[in-house]
């Protein structure tokens, strides 16, 4: 990763945090809903980050979020998942020539079709630990599955927004 | 050795993955490892800052109805002083130096400081000079952050050690009971309220004193569960009636928690379940007041002398 790239990533690291904690964590969409925005910092790391750093980031970014929300390890261990799959998620929709071309994931770049599955897959992974570990602790199996859904929709619609909101008029 | 080191080398990732997991899950199993943890002290603070800042832009938006409310409690407290009034005229002037003139006045919760015996005044005089402080200090705090929608919820408070906060305290709203201040910082306390998954409180039916415990199970933030409710008992309770706290160490007795919605009996053992709706709003409260008990410290220590009884 060189330097251009990183102060971009800790300005999102930082933007995604607190859009997250001050933001939609005070929605009460239904009471049951809640989307979470910050796995966005993950799915946008450069292709090239090494693999250790994504998992460690993501480590970092979860105990962020568990911080604010008092929720200790749960958010952190369903971003660490994510960030584990993320590169198997990648190659499965991947074309061979995208990730040479392309610094990082973008919607302008490697086109909606690309985008989409690749953050629906990765949301899904993410929601689906979060979620599972509430279910082992606490939740029931159709209220888990509801949330799952529910809360995965909401998310995968916020991201697309926020990258057709954060697209320089260059890329559209 | 070597080809072992290939291996993990190889896929160090994996591993990686595996022991990152294995912190996360002891962090989730031991529940508390946040307020154990080092930085924990730092990190509250940064939670605690970035709320009060999201909270001070956001308090113009609930100027109005926060005024109304504390309009009201006003007018209540108001009613509860003219009361008074006709009771202890001294009452009004002095409330820390009550005379008991040949009349006794039954004064609820308050402490007796000290006790002058007669030997500052006549003999047969029956006037006794008692200094007396109430035995719960209030504290009003404004709450900076809440969650309604997890399992756990907490709410933040802008107020803790600096400002004599301290854990066991009890939360109060205008309405009715919040919850136990479980964490403090210096300009901070967290408090673990009703609707948290690991809050019970000893309750009772206040017109006829039927008890039960209150337990919260997830879901929606109005309401609460009463359980352990004698069966027998059951059938005495009507909707609309009010639960309130049955009093123990930290809680004091009849503090609102809230009115009962609907009962039904457990087919399986001899309790009935009831539930409450609570009277406290967790979805817009925004003041607490905190109950600092003087007497606290008093009564643990005595208390914790039966602990140490050793059967013979």
């Amino acid at each position: 990763m060189n330097s251009r790239l990183i102060l971009p990533n800790i300005v999102r690291f930082l933007m995604l945090v607190l859009c997250q904690v001050v933001l939609l964590d005070q929605l009460h969409l239904h009471g049951y809903i809640n989307p979470f925005i910050y796995p966005l910092f993950i799915l946008l790391l450069p292709f090239k980050t090494p693999k250790w750093l994504v998992l460690t980031l993501g480590f970092v970014l979860g105990l962020t979020i568990d911080m604010f929300n008092y929720s200790y390890g749960i958010h952190a261990a369903a971003t660490v998942c994510l960030a584990y799959f993320r590169t198997n998620i990648i190659l499965l929709f991947s074309s061979n020539n995208t990730m040479s071309n392309v610094p990082f994931p973008s919607l302008a770049f490697l086109g909606f079709k690309f985008f989409i599955s690749y953050v629906a897959s990765c949301i899904l992974v993410h929601h689906a630990v979060l979620f599972g570990i509430h279910f082992l602790t606490s939740l029931s199996g159709y209220e888990a599955l509801r949330r799952i859904v529910l809360s995965s929709l909401v998310s995968i619609v916020l991201i697309l927004l926020s990258e057709y909101l954060f697209m320089s008029q260059k890329e559209k | 050795m070597r080809s072992l080191l290939l291996f993990i080398g190889k896929y160090h990732a994996f591993f990686l993955f595996l022991i990152l997991e294995a912190l996360c899950v002891t962090i989730i199993v031991q529940n508390n490892w946040f307020q154990q943890a080092q930085f924990s002290q730092t990190s509250q603070q940064i939670v605690g800052v970035t709320f009060g800042a999201r909270n001070w832009c956001l308090e113009f938006f609930s100027l109005r109805e926060v005024n109304s409310q504390l309009a009201a409690e006003n007018a209540r407290l108001k009613t509860i002083v003219e009361g008074n009034e006709n009771l202890s005229p001294d009452f009004k002037y002095d409330a820390t130096r009550l005379r008991f003139e040949g009349l006794s006045y039954i004064v609820k919760d308050t402490i007796r400081r000290s006790y002058k015996s007669n030997d500052t005044l006549p003999a047969r005089d029956t006037m006794l000079i008692i200094e007396r402080r109430p035995k719960y200090q209030f504290e009003s705090a404004r709450v900076i952050n809440s969650t309604t929608n997890h399992d756990d919820n907490y709410l933040t408070i802008n107020k803790g050690l600096g400002q004599n906060i301290k854990n066991d305290m009890v939360a109060i709203s205008s309405h009715g009971l919040v919850g136990l201040i479980n964490n403090t910082t210096e300009n901070f306390a967290t408090i673990i309220p009703i609707i948290h998954s690991k809050f019970a409180i000893s309750a009772k039916v206040k017109i006829n004193d039927i008890p039960g415990t209150i337990v919260w199970q997830g879901g929606d933030p109005h309401f609460a569960t009463m359980k352990f409710v004698p069966k027998h008992a059951a059938a005495f309770i009507q909707p609309g009636d009010t639960i309130v706290t049955r009093g123990s160490l930290l809680y004091p007795e009849n503090i609102p928690i809230g009115v009962v919605h609907s009962s039904k009996a457990n087919e399986k053992d001899n309790f009935a379940s009831i539930t409450i709706l609570i009277s406290t709003d967790f979805t817009t409260i925004n003041h607490v007041y905190i109950m600092r008990n003087q007497l606290l410290d008093e009564q643990r220590s005595i208390e914790v002398k039966n602990s140490k009884i050793k059967p013979r």
